[in-house]
């Protein structure tokens, strides 16, 4: 254990990981731009149409991705918001910083593609929809985040007051998901589950949706990787590490 | 250290207490705030009393919302700008402790007298007769969730320069679901439906959040005094 | 000086000490001080330094209201070393801001204040007249002009009996007979066994004896 946390702490020192994750991001932009054409390739020329749907089903190659990813970033956001809180690492703040705005346009484009879903399917681009109205939550959760985050001059403090606010929220989340769910049952209840395979769609439908979800988290771990090495770059400015790495 | 936690809650509910006393027009601001809100539907909507009873409900959560939030905002506000927020941080006695006697004199000059005064607004917008006791029961717990999510808000924009305008938007996401449940237990009873499931749903809920809030809020005024 | 309440006359604090090894602080892009290594060995710790050089920040740190960037901060009563949550309720804290409510009355505040602390019971208005400010007891805060608010603010060190004062520029807004009078305060907590630490522009009038100058410009 004690072994582990001296490897974190060291990975998480500042001038390592600017060294480290300068290596590793094109080990994830490249797979993730590779995944993306195929994905890209599958669902929009080989996938199926949708016997009810027809073409515009294939907006769910991006939708869904970008749908549980936007949850996933808001997870995330908030556990290195407490590694932050708790050990007191500087880093873990940085990167729920750099997951913030792309939390928040993942959420934005899942309401957006969300939404032209819906005009063919539900005949009107918004609806008060259990789902759509979780996601619009979750967009004011992550304005809410970068906007105290902001609201601080000091960084530290603000990334302190903001890493609360991810931890509430993070617990809020499920609440506010089944109360809005519980509130409006109206949507079409949720067609792939984990717990029940792959129910109600079909594989060749299934795959490019797999390709895409992969294609999206790979790129999303490279941008956030990238925008932590720059907030990293601006907190430690004035640290005399900054100028050995950039004069190299 | 002999520091008695009983005597540092009851003078910290004493303080509040008379000091709002003293300025009563604004302690009670917020309750002329929720009947204007309350006005301000018949006019803009319509002032058939069938149309208004179908909206009674929502529109006494809504306004009951607002006003319980305008009231929050400035929680600690004042201890924050006089410096007694420092005393308080140094007392020995728990910060989360000294919350909840906050926000129970805050709620007993604002989320009570709303939970007494909804009635006459929820019979001015004509709600079903049957809908009146879970109206309060409702709004009984539910300004005590308010309260709890708006003391996290307060203290984490207490220190910011525009935080009356960030307070809303950190902590009206974070009330949505006491709001779904307040509102539809309303609206069941006035539709003769059970509301027992909401009510309970929001008594969980309740006790959730002032369980737990007290402790985000006293780590946020931490941030702020830092 | 008046003499103190009989109560209090032969009360005497347990020892306390403090150790500061490699404190460092910044605030925003801005080093205030590095390297601070400090142990008090007179009752009274004079901080001094220019504007900006990070005296009140020290006193938050030293309080534990703020955190240090590095350094440990150790408060030792009777040879133990305390934590920080054992160290908190025997500092008694003037910041900039007062800490008063301006609706209640100074007595009101004074009474708030020490029922957060209450090591020992002080008779409110008794020690207001100990002390030649009965006639502010029953007036609201408000109404108090700059220098009385401060006397009454300094004042609570006094009352919540902690064997330690932190103050930040007490004679701010004090007139002459204002800064005398909060000389007469720290005598009576020097000689009660106690330790002050305080920030300001003038020497305290004291017993150079007693004090103990950290200067942070240098």
């Amino acid at each position: 254990m004690n072994a582990f946390m001296n490897w974190f702490y060291r990975m998480a020192s500042p001038p390592h990981f600017y060294r480290w994750s300068g290596t590793a991001i094109p080990w994830f932009l490249v797979p993730a731009t590779v995944l993306a054409v195929i994905g890209l390739y599958l669902a929009l020329v080989t996938s199926p149409t949708d016997y009810q749907m027809g073409d515009t089903v294939r907006i769910m190659y991006v939708h869904v991705p970008v749908a549980w990813l936007s949850l996933m970033c808001y997870t995330s956001m908030a556990v290195a918001s407490a590694i932050g809180l708790i050990w007191r690492i500087k880093l873990a703040h940085a990167v729920a910083a750099a997951i913030a705005p792309a939390g928040a346009s993942l959420t934005a484009l899942a309401l957006f593609t969300g939404s032209l879903w819906g005009k063919p399917t539900w005949g009107t681009y918004w609806v008060w929809d259990a789902r759509l109205t979780s996601y619009l939550m979750l967009l004011f959760l992550f304005a809410g985040f970068a906007l105290l985050r902001n609201a601080f001059s000091d960084v530290q403090r603000g990334d302190r007051a903001a890493a609360i606010l991810a931890i509430v929220g993070v617990v809020n989340i499920p609440i506010i998901h089944y109360s809005v769910n519980w509130w409006n049952t109206l949507h079409q209840p949720a067609s792939f589950s984990v717990t029940k395979g792959q129910a109600g769609i079909d594989s060749s439908m299934l795959w490019p949706l797999f390709t895409m979800l992969f294609a999206v988290t790979l790129y999303l771990v490279a941008l956030v990787l990238m925008r932590t090495r720059n907030e990293v770059l601006i907190r430690e400015r004035r640290k005399a590490w900054i100028k050995e790495v950039l004069v190299k | 250290m002999s520091v008695s936690y009983r005597q540092a809650f009851v003078g910290q509910i004493r303080k509040d207490l008379r000091q709002s006393g003293r300025r009563l027009a604004q302690t009670l601001t917020p309750l002329f705030f929720f009947s204007v809100v309350i006005a301000l539907f018949p006019l803009a909507m319509t002032p058939d009393s069938e149309a208004l009873a179908k909206i009674a409900g929502g529109v006494v959560w809504v306004a009951a919302l607002l006003a319980a939030l305008l009231s929050l905002q400035t929680l600690f506000r004042g201890d924050f700008e006089d410096g007694s927020l420092e005393l308080m941080a140094l007392s020995g006695v728990p910060m989360w402790f000294q919350v909840i006697a906050k926000q129970m004199a805050h709620w007993l000059l604002t989320g009570l007298p709303l939970v007494i005064l909804a009635p006459i607004a929820a019979y001015s917008l004509n709600l079903n007769g049957d809908a009146y006791i879970t109206l309060m029961m409702a709004l009984l717990l539910g300004t005590l969730v308010l309260s709890s999510f708006g003391a996290i808000g307060a203290a984490l924009t207490v220190s910011v320069g525009q935080g009356g305008l960030l307070f809303p938007v950190l902590v009206l996401p974070l009330i949505v679901p006491a709001l779904i449940l307040g509102a539809k237990a309303t609206e069941f009873a006035a539709q003769g439906r059970d509301p027992g499931g909401a009510l309970s749903l929001l008594a969980a809920l309740c006790i959730l959040s002032v369980s737990l809030a007290p402790f985000a809020t006293a780590a946020s005024l931490r941030v702020s005094l830092d | 000086m008046n003499t103190a309440a009989p109560s209090r006359a032969h009360f005497r604090h347990t020892h306390i000490k403090l150790d500061v090894v490699g404190l460092e602080c910044w605030r925003g892009d801005l080093q205030l001080f590095s390297e601070l290594t400090l142990t008090t060995s007179r009752p009274v710790l004079h901080i001094c330094g220019i504007n900006g050089s990070g005296k009140t920040t020290l006193l938050k740190v030293l309080s534990f209201l703020t955190r240090p960037e590095q350094g440990t901060i150790n408060w030792q009563q009777a040879g133990a070393s305390l934590s920080p949550r054992e160290a908190t309720p025997l500092i008694s804290y003037v910041g900039h801001r007062d800490g008063l409510n301006g609706v209640l009355t100074a007595a009101e505040n004074l009474e708030w204040a020490t029922g957060l602390h209450r090591r020992h019971r002080h008779d409110v208005v008794q020690c207001l007249q100990d002390h030649q400010l009965a006639h502010l007891a029953r007036r609201p805060v408000a109404a108090l002009s700059a220098g009385q608010r401060r006397r009454v603010a300094l004042l609570r060190s006094l009352l919540s009996g902690c064997p330690v004062w932190i103050w930040d520029e007490p004679y701010a807004n004090l007139d002459e007979a204002g800064r005398q009078w909060a000389n007469g305060l720290l005598k009576e907590h020097v000689t009660a066994n106690g330790l002050a630490l305080m920030t300001t522009h003038l020497q305290p009038a004291l017993d150079s004896a007693a004090v103990q100058t950290l200067d942070l410009s240098s």
